[in-house]
């Protein structure tokens, strides 16, 4: 028996593929909108690539294609495999993309973009890898578990709770925005905890341990997801 | 017997709704119908073999094979078509079977051009601007396109014009000649049955109802009509299903020489068993119980 899971991932190229060009202009359009901030443009790029990735898994939930796929010879492991596999070749496309788009625009507006430059990096590329990727090892396992649209809707509130606990927290943690809370307000301070926060991450991955230890990390979190999706899409009736 | 399809005791229970130890056997060769009300369990039956839905207990052997622990295998020996053909919309019937086609190792790119001709489908109409009876076409001619030896068809016919329907009685039925091809059918349609079937399974409320040969069911199981007077206690246990009405009652009786016996002679009227009255019966069950 033939492995399934590069017919998934070509299943999921074939059925995106009348979408590539128009992705890529919103692609373009969207970050020209927030290419004046660098934290804004990153999160944007993060965000279009998420929405790049799930596209396969709304076109399969919109044609209720998934029972068609159980079906067929194969194991629900290597229908969950493809799914993250399929994630994962979205975020590298999302990246070229995203450096793309950030390369157009320094060329274009040079000194108005110069603050872009660190993105067109080994760092920047990292930084968006892991940005994608964390947000495809909390949306999985939502999705096989719940479906499509209420697994985005799990997925959306997680992120939301996650972002308003963090905002709370980042102050606490970072030692010195409280000149800036006071006097530009909390806003300002809770981004400048998180610039604070960023740049001790960045301090501390330079550490070749710490960064071989995030990236230890990083793997038991995908095996914690994947195993977690694999549990959930067993039990699943389709 | 050398089976096509073991189900053995199988479970499913949703609320509201159990399936209740299902098992059957199909050998090889031959055509069984999968009959019941709707609502019986017959589409569950049907992706419970394929795993679509997952089982709560029981065992599914598709060419001896083990439907969970070697499911690839198993899986591809089977054809099968869903009651609602899943299709991208946005794709043509040639760009679909080129999705499905990598999956099977025996896919015939030549057979499914021709099936695809002869059944008159477009290749160049997006499938979303099919009709019901066309989708249903596409994913036959997928079904039948990999040298399936189980053929697992839910609702085929439904949406079919009589002409095609026909049509399709005929290839399923010619199907199995080759000895090894076996095709398990469920359907409403029960006329399509009464043709084609060599055996049939009937399953009512999530239960076996019976499963056997066609020729025994139409030969020992029967419909009887007759006044109030006659569903007496001991007579009762005659019948598996009763219709009462205003001029007395309806009953579909398991054994028609028992019911020949006791009640001929006392006005009952005891009919051969059209499949359809068998349905009828077992979705009205006990209607109108006083």
């Amino acid at each position: 028996m033939r492995p399934r899971i590069p017919f998934l991932l070509k299943k999921d190229l074939r059925v995106t593929r009348v979408f590539w060009i128009p992705a890529c202009f919103s692609f373009g359009a969207f970050l020209l909108v927030f290419f004046e901030n660098s934290w804004a443009f990153l999160a944007c790029g993060i965000g279009l690539t998420v929405v790049l990735a799930a596209f396969p898994m709304a076109i399969d939930d919109h044609y209720r294609t998934d029972a068609l796929f159980a079906g067929l010879p194969g194991s629900r492991s290597s229908l969950v495999a493809g799914r993250y596999l399929s994630w994962g070749l979205a975020a590298l496309f999302g990246l070229v993309l995203f450096l793309a788009a950030a390369a157009c625009l320094l060329l274009t507006f040079k000194s108005r973009t110069v603050h872009l430059a660190p993105l067109l990096s080994a760092k920047g590329a990292l930084a968006f890898l892991a940005g994608s990727s964390l947000a495809g090892l909390a949306f999985l396992p939502s999705y096989f578990r719940f479906g499509f649209w209420k697994g985005l809707a799990v997925f959306a509130g997680g992120s939301l709770g996650l972002a308003v606990v963090l905002s709370f927290l980042a102050p606490i943690l970072a030692p010195s925005p409280g000149g800036a809370a006071t006097t530009s307000g909390p806003l300002s301070a809770t981004i400048g905890a998180f610039r604070w926060l960023a740049g001790r991450a960045n301090h501390i991955l330079r550490n070749p341990l710490f960064f071989a230890l995030t990236a230890f990390g990083l793997v038991i979190l995908i095996l914690v997801s994947f195993r977690l999706s694999l549990a959930f899409y067993e039990r699943r009736d389709l | 017997m050398d089976h096509a399809l073991e189900v053995r005791n199988l479970r499913k229970r949703y609320p509201g709704f159990t399936l209740k130890d299902i098992s059957f056997a199909l050998p090889r060769g031959y055509i069984m119908g999968l009959i019941g009300p709707n609502g019986a369990g017959k589409t569950t039956i049907i992706k419970l073999i394929l795993n679509i839905v997952r089982r709560d207990a029981g065992e599914v052997k598709i060419c001896g094979l083990d439907g969970l622990d070697e499911e690839s295998a198993a899986k591809a020996r089977v054809g099968f078509v869903l009651d609602e053909p899943p299709f991208y919309g946005y794709l043509k019937a040639p760009g679909m079977a080129s999705i499905i086609a990598p999956f099977y190792d025996k896919w015939d790119g030549d057979l499914f051009r021709r099936l695809c001709r002869e059944f008159e489908l477009p290749m160049r109409k997006r499938v979303n601007a099919f009709s019901r009876g066309m989708a249903m076409k596409l994913a036959l001619a997928t079904a039948l396109s990999h040298g399936a030896e189980l053929i697992l068809l839910d609702e085929p016919t439904s949406g079919l014009d009589p002409v095609f329907r026909r049509e399709l009685l005929e290839r399923l039925s010619g199907l199995i000649h080759d000895g090894r091809t076996s095709v398990l059918f469920s359907t409403h349609i029960t006329s399509d049955l009464e043709r084609l079937a060599d055996y049939l399974t009937c399953v009512r409320d999530g239960e076996l109802v019976f499963s056997t040969t066609r020729d025994e069911v139409l030969e020992n199981w029967a419909t009887v009509r007759g006044g109030e007077e006659l569903l007496t206690g001991e007579n009762r246990d005659l019948f598996t299903a009763v219709n009462r009405g205003p001029y007395g009652f309806a009953a579909l009786a398991c054994d028609k020489e028992e019911a020949r016996r006791r009640l001929a002679g006392r006005g009952a009227v005891i009919d051969r068993l059209r499949l359809d009255d068998l349905v009828y019966f077992l979705g009205q069950k006990d209607k109108g119980k006083s």
